[in-house]
């Protein structure tokens, strides 16, 4: 039944012994610093004001009206004390609501006590709950969930997958929720199914977490639905949207295409916990499970973190440092982003906290492209990323657009391999902006020329 | 004010902020470069045991050469030094081996710039020359001095270190008893182990497949270029057999074991800046090199050929790269339907 994508790389995975530690929740501290962007889409604009008493899960930040975007919550119950721009994950600044933990955890009057029949549910209104909630895709790129829900609508979807692939080393958050929490999984990948009107539901988990496969397909018996566990094999980067597609439906994304357009819609296994959450107790997501690993921690362990903790909380968490860290890197080593300072929030779409000593760091630096052709080899998606350095590098918009900058999903595999150790990676990235500048001045030459034409 | 001091304070070190991915396979230049370098070293160690130290001389002569006339390009034009990655090193290597072992030893001094200034550096360095620079080395020798390039000292003959040999009498190599519609003196198992006079790197098939397994294991090679030349040669030598009286098989081997085409297969057209890097690029490559070295073998003056069929493609390599870029199926698809309906509409 499985189909296997070319190409793909084998990195040594690193992810014992965190896969067998449990989630542990982590208090909060005294002050929380909440971004109001954790999301593709807009920022949030803050509907609370500096002096207000919030709960936790009363909104404070509402999506932009009109524009892609998802809530925010508060995390904990208390007062807001300010507004202040601090570093965010994905580099940069972002505004942030300041938070002052009262460790009361007062719940907000809107979240349920008594569980919501969800079984009564029309996909209406699993979608409002979903949307109310600020749920959005936890594996990493942070899609709204409830727009990904919407734009399956009028769309013939064969297949809602759930993504457990968890292909990133070092990260075992998804792992750990699949282990703890398999009822939610399934519970909501099934809600999923049944908002975007699948014909099919898959959770598809990569073979190396036989755990987390076991007791999946216990609860997945045990539910009234039908859901197929499917057992994927081992190789980075099975967890991207289009490879997942191409071993479970043996169907490709033309370029340019959402998974949906070839009938497929993907929920990470954290997401679907959290809509399931959303749906019976109308419970905003406003914690994430992060890993924290990698060779400087003491002991790695997997935290249910409040989103707007800071990394050096989770870093304290587990014991502390036992060699100051060179690197710092929010989410998997292969695609996360690395940090300048831990005072960094966590974010809805926070998956680790990885560390890596100053030996680690040193291999790096730019070398001269041999042409051997291996990015060529692993490239998931049959690019050639050597010809996006080349060409990015004499801002050659047109050779990067007929050779496809667009379809490259950014997942690391050419970098990885480089034997000349070029910043691959980082071209390409510099190339698709480039193409997508281009392609906005042509937008408004031709809605210039247009409005000529019709002046004439 | 007080505040932001104190956070000052308690900042941590500096952190390192790169972008993904931030961690990588464990290989670099030089281990690629290392992985070509040792059969390449056997074959030289086996050249020395037929004639003697001279290869040995002339060997290191080349190398030395490449990499002084890289180190002072860098340092004259101010760039960034790359000897270290040892491409100069190979290149040198390469070159020896594809010279007569009775060459004048300054000859490769020559060799040597040409191939790193003229060649690789002229271009932009490693990764940035068009052609195999130790293969336009020596076609540069060999039109320059000819007389150089046709003595061939049979095997076991020790051979003087440093002076040139005048009256060293040339054994007919297997190619040129080919050429001349007759069946070389060498066995197979001759030709096998190297037995024969010929290049110094050139003649042991057994170290050269060896060596080229040892590639593919590691990885530095990919498959398509050296089957796709020596299969096209096995084709039409099995097609168009020169000797009539040979067996069709021994002739087919003994076509594959002579001259230069092991080496050139694995070695040299292998060479990534100078090859195609895309998979069905490569077998166009490698076809294009066989037909034209068994062209050139069939209707060339001299009787050896690969030099220049690898240097032709090589020319041909950025065409082949365009043509075979990779287009995502889907794509290719709608494009050759929307192409077809376009025709179409324009009729």
């Amino acid at each position: 039944m499985l189909s296997r994508f070319r190409g793909g790389v084998h990195p040594p995975y690193n992810k014992s012994p965190q896969n067998e530690r449990a989630i542990i929740p982590l208090a909060p501290g005294e002050t929380l610093k909440v971004p109001l962007s954790q999301h593709i889409g807009a920022p949030c604009v803050p509907v609370v004001n500096v002096g207000d008493e919030v709960r936790l899960g009363q909104v404070i930040g509402e999506a932009p009206e009109g524009k892609l975007g998802a809530r925010v919550h508060a995390p904990v119950s208390g007062k807001v004390t300010g507004f202040e721009m601090i570093p965010h994950q994905s580099g940069g600044f972002c505004k942030c609501v300041v938070i002052a933990n009262d460790g009361r955890d007062l719940l907000d009057p809107s979240i349920l006590r008594e569980p919501r029949d969800v079984d009564a549910m029309t996909p209406d209104e699993i979608c409002e709950a979903v949307r109310r909630a600020g749920v959005v895709g936890m594996g990493g790129a942070g899609f709204p969930t409830a727009v990904k829900i919407s734009s399956c609508r009028g769309k013939t979807i064969d297949f809602c997958i759930a993504n457990g692939a968890e292909c990133e080393p070092y990260l075992s958050c998804d792992d750990r929720v699949m282990v703890e929490h398999p009822e939610k999984v399934v519970g909501g990948v099934l809600l999923l199914s049944r908002a975007v009107g699948a014909r099919r539901t898959v959770i598809a988990i990569e073979k190396n977490k036989p755990e987390a496969i076991k007791r999946i397909e216990a609860a997945a018996a045990a539910s009234p639905g039908n859901v197929t566990v499917v057992h994927l094999p081992v190789k980075y980067p099975q967890g991207g949207e289009k490879q997942l597609i191409k071993a479970i439906m043996n169907r490709r994304v033309p370029g340019g295409k959402l998974p949906a357009d070839v009938g497929a819609a993907i929920f990470n296994v954290s997401s679907c916990a959290a809509v399931y959450d959303a749906c019976r107790h109308d419970m905003p997501l406003v914690t994430t499970t992060v890993t924290v690993a990698g060779s400087c921690v003491k002991s790695p362990e997997n935290f249910e973190a409040r989103i707007g903790t800071p990394f050096s909380a989770l870093a304290a968490a587990c014991g502390g440092f036992c060699e100051d860290p060179a690197k710092v890197i929010s989410g998997g080593p292969m695609t996360g982003a690395a940090l300048s300072t831990l005072e960094t929030p966590v974010t809805k779409t926070t998956t680790g906290l990885i560390t890596f000593t100053e030996a680690e760091v040193r291999g790096e630096y730019n070398g001269a492209c041999i042409r051997c052709g291996r990015c060529v080899t692993v490239c998931p998606m049959g690019l050639s990323p050597l010809l996006f350095a080349a060409y990015g590098e004499v801002n050659n918009v047109d050779a990067l657009r007929r050779y496809h900058v667009k379809d490259c999903i950014e997942c690391g595999c050419c970098a990885y391999v480089c034997t000349g150790r070029v910043p691959l990676l980082a071209r390409i990235r510099a190339g698709k902006s480039r193409v997508a500048i281009a392609e906005q001045e042509e937008k408004e030459k031709a809605a210039k020329a247009a409005a000529k034409e019709a002046a004439k | 004010m007080i505040e932001n001091e104190n956070k000052v304070t308690v900042s941590e070190k500096m952190l390192t902020v790169t972008l993904p991915p931030h961690i990588r396979e464990h290989e670099g230049t030089a281990r690629v470069m290392g992985c070509v370098l040792l059969p390449l070293l056997c074959l030289v160690a086996l050249s020395t045991y037929y004639y003697g130290a001279r290869v040995v001389i002339i060997t290191a002569i080349s190398v030395l050469s490449c990499v002084i006339s890289e180190w002072l390009y860098q340092r004259l034009t101010m760039k960034k030094c790359t000897v270290g990655d040892l491409s100069a090193v190979v290149t040198g290597t390469l070159l020896a081996c594809t010279l007569p072992p009775s060459i004048p030893v300054w000859m490769p001094v020559v060799g040597g710039v040409f191939a790193i200034v003229a060649v690789k550096q002229v271009f932009g360095g490693i990764g940035r020359n068009f052609m195999n620079p130790a293969l336009a080395a020596r076609a540069f020798m060999m039109l320059s001095w000819p007389a150089s390039f046709t003595t061939w000292p049979p095997v076991h003959t020790r051979l003087a270190l440093f002076s040139s040999m005048p009256d060293l009498v040339s054994s007919a190599t297997p190619l040129a008893s080919l050429k001349a519609g007759e069946q070389p003196a060498e066995d197979l198992l001759q030709l096998f182990i190297g037995e024969r006079a010929g290049s110094i790197g050139e003649t042991a098939a057994v170290i050269l497949i060896a060596g080229g397994l040892l590639l593919l294991v590691t990885r530095v090679i990919t498959w398509h270029i050296p089957t796709a030349y020596i299969g096209t040669v096995a084709v039409i030598a099995a097609l168009f057999p020169r000797v009539s009286y040979m067996p069709l098989g021994t002739y087919v081997l003994t076509e594959i074991m002579s001259g230069g085409l092991l080496l050139g297969a694995i070695y040299m057209a292998t060479d990534y800046s100078t090859s195609p890097v895309h998979p069905v690029g490569k077998i166009i490559f490698g076809v294009g090199c066989g037909a034209l070295t068994m062209f050139m073998r069939y209707k060339g003056s001299g009787p050896e050929s690969v030099c220049f069929a690898i240097i032709v493609m090589n020319c041909f390599t950025w065409m082949i790269d365009r043509a075979t870029a990779p287009v995502r199926l889907r794509d290719g698809w709608y494009k050759i339907k929307a192409k077809f309906a376009r025709k179409g509409a324009a009729r």
